[in-house]
């Protein structure tokens, strides 16, 4: 059969209209995209794609029960055939995925790319970042050592102390009112097959409204000349995401995956800290009373996914002045020193 | 950027990352190479083809999920009476004749007594084997149980 033939069989079979597959690559793109700041948008996609074949490979051999959840840990990490690397990939790109999730919302958010009509974009992408954290979390506790094991318990704690349905909330994570074995299978189940299906069903919804409406246009940039997705920004993606892999890959080859000691319901390790994600959170718990720790930490969260009606009301207040901006970076230096000062405490 | 020095870019980060690859391929050979050499020493005169035989009975039947790797006990069984855990099995050679051992794995321990007799019943419970080992697996596995003995002997009889 010959590549004419194939893609004759293949058009009669499936009768996607040409244009459609085209349209994409022939898109023309407006020339302030034409920098390096503006090639991060795929590189949180590059990771999830990571994570999803390293994650696959690592549920071979992963084992979500807790008599053997830490001895299947120890077997990947140290005497399966590039199980160390695997692992070490999963663990750092989770990282790096929450970074390029970051960068991303805070380019954004300082172009403000979020205005009307893009409100729903920016909407899905807080929820994603959400989910971000909801996989890194969930993937945390799957270790089974020490630290995983007690940072799981700590943090499904403060979910309790959450007014009316913190209690429901906790059973339906921990299967119990404590930590116990089917915790492990909950987070597990949550990790590998809600939260990613989640995942991908945000982004296709976030892509599809990105394609729709167009690139947000940037404020005071009178320049009205465009460029070509194909090849030009293509290629300024791939070399972003070659860099972040080059990256990625030679970290866990200098640093492999360690595991600590194996889980023990009966002893507290000294110092539970959660991944440093977490930090400005527990440090904001740890400053403040309990209740008032929650209320705000719902607050912001619900800030952000109103940020583009608030930031409107904020514009109509005082029209030029950009004060939604200044409210915003004067949170996100509030919550990057209670990170800082976490990581140094 | 031109379009061209983009591309030459990409070339050469793929390039680079081929081979960063091809030197985790090396990485990786090392482990394998540390792992295996530091398995030898730990089973260097230890055992013989059939203690090796019963230890591979021991792991396919999962004992080593409750009675540790090598037999040491220690995991969590809350309210057992055997110090709120799993009883090692380093000693066995030392408390069962080899008919009383095969009779234990036989039957199991359907009923695991209580450290605390009003406190709720411990969650870990031996299962009877009756009907999955027997024959040779179970003289290798009985041969293997009767071989362990604690860490510190292990090193005393090492230093000599």
């Amino acid at each position: 059969m010959t590549a004419g033939s194939l893609q004759r069989w293949l058009a009669e079979r499936a009768p996607i209209p040409k244009q459609w597959l085209e349209r994409p690559f022939k898109e023309e793109l407006p020339v302030h995209l034409k920098t390096w700041v503006w090639a991060f948008g795929g590189t949180p996609l590059l990771f999830f794609a990571i994570q999803v074949v390293t994650g696959i490979l690592l549920t071979f051999y992963y084992v979500p029960y807790p008599l053997h959840a830490y001895e299947s840990v120890r077997q990947i990490t140290f005497a399966i055939r590039f199980g160390w690397f695997v692992r070490g990939i999963h663990q750092a790109a989770s990282q790096l995925m929450f970074v390029a999730v970051l960068l991303h919302m805070i380019r954004v958010f300082a172009t403000r790319a979020f205005r009307a009509p893009r409100e729903l974009t920016w909407v899905i992408g807080v929820s994603l970042f959400l989910l971000t954290l909801g996989f890194a979390f969930t993937g945390y506790s799957l270790v089974y050592d020490q630290l995983s094991y007690w940072a799981t318990t700590v943090g499904t704690n403060m979910i309790a102390e959450v007014p009316l349905v913190g209690r429901p909330l906790l059973y339906l994570l921990r299967g119990g009112p404590d930590v116990n074995p089917n915790t492990l299978s909950r987070f597990y189940n949550f990790h590998i097959g809600v939260v990613p299906t989640l995942f991908v069903l945000l982004v296709g919804m976030h892509i599809l409204l990105i394609r729709l409406h167009g690139v947000a246009p940037l404020e005071g940039d009178p320049r009205r000349e465009t460029y070509h997705f194909f090849p030009d920004h293509v290629l300024r993606e791939i070399s972003v995401g070659l860099v972040a892999l080059l990256a990625v890959v030679v970290y866990v080859m200098l640093h492999p995956p360690g595991l600590g000691e194996r889980a023990d319901p009966n002893l507290t390790p000294p110092h539970i800290r959660p991944e440093w994600y977490f930090f400005p959170s527990y440090r904001w718990l740890k400053m403040v009373p309990l209740q008032v720790g929650l209320w705000t930490s719902v607050a912001f969260v619900t800030s952000m996914f109103l940020w583009p009606w608030i930031d409107a009301v904020l514009e109509r207040l005082a029209p030029g002045r950009r004060l939604g901006t200044i409210v915003g970076v004067a949170g996100w230096l509030f919550t990057l020193t209670l990170l800082v000062w976490e990581a140094f405490s | 950027m031109t379009v061209t020095a983009q591309k030459y870019l990409v070339a050469f980060l793929s390039l680079a990352l081929f081979a960063v690859l091809i030197a985790v391929g090396g990485v990786d050979a090392q482990r394998r190479a540390l792992a295996a050499k530091a398995r030898q020493v730990a089973l260097a005169g230890a055992l013989n083809p059939r203690l090796e035989r019963g230890r591979m009975v021991f792991v396919k039947y999962g004992c080593n999920g409750c009675h540790g790797t090598s037999g040491e006990g220690g995991i969590k069984n809350f309210n057992a009476q055997t110090g709120g855990e799993v009883n090692g099995l380093t000693r066995v050679g030392e408390t069962y004749t080899r008919e009383e051992l095969i009779e234990r794995i036989r039957n199991g321990v359907p009923t695991v007594d209580k450290a605390d007799p009003m406190g709720p019943d411990p969650p870990l419970h031996m299962p009877p084997y009756r009907d999955l080992i027997g024959g040779q697996e179970m003289q290798d596995l009985t041969a293997y149980l009767f071989s362990l003995k604690p860490e510190a002997e292990k090193k005393s009889a090492e230093s000599w």
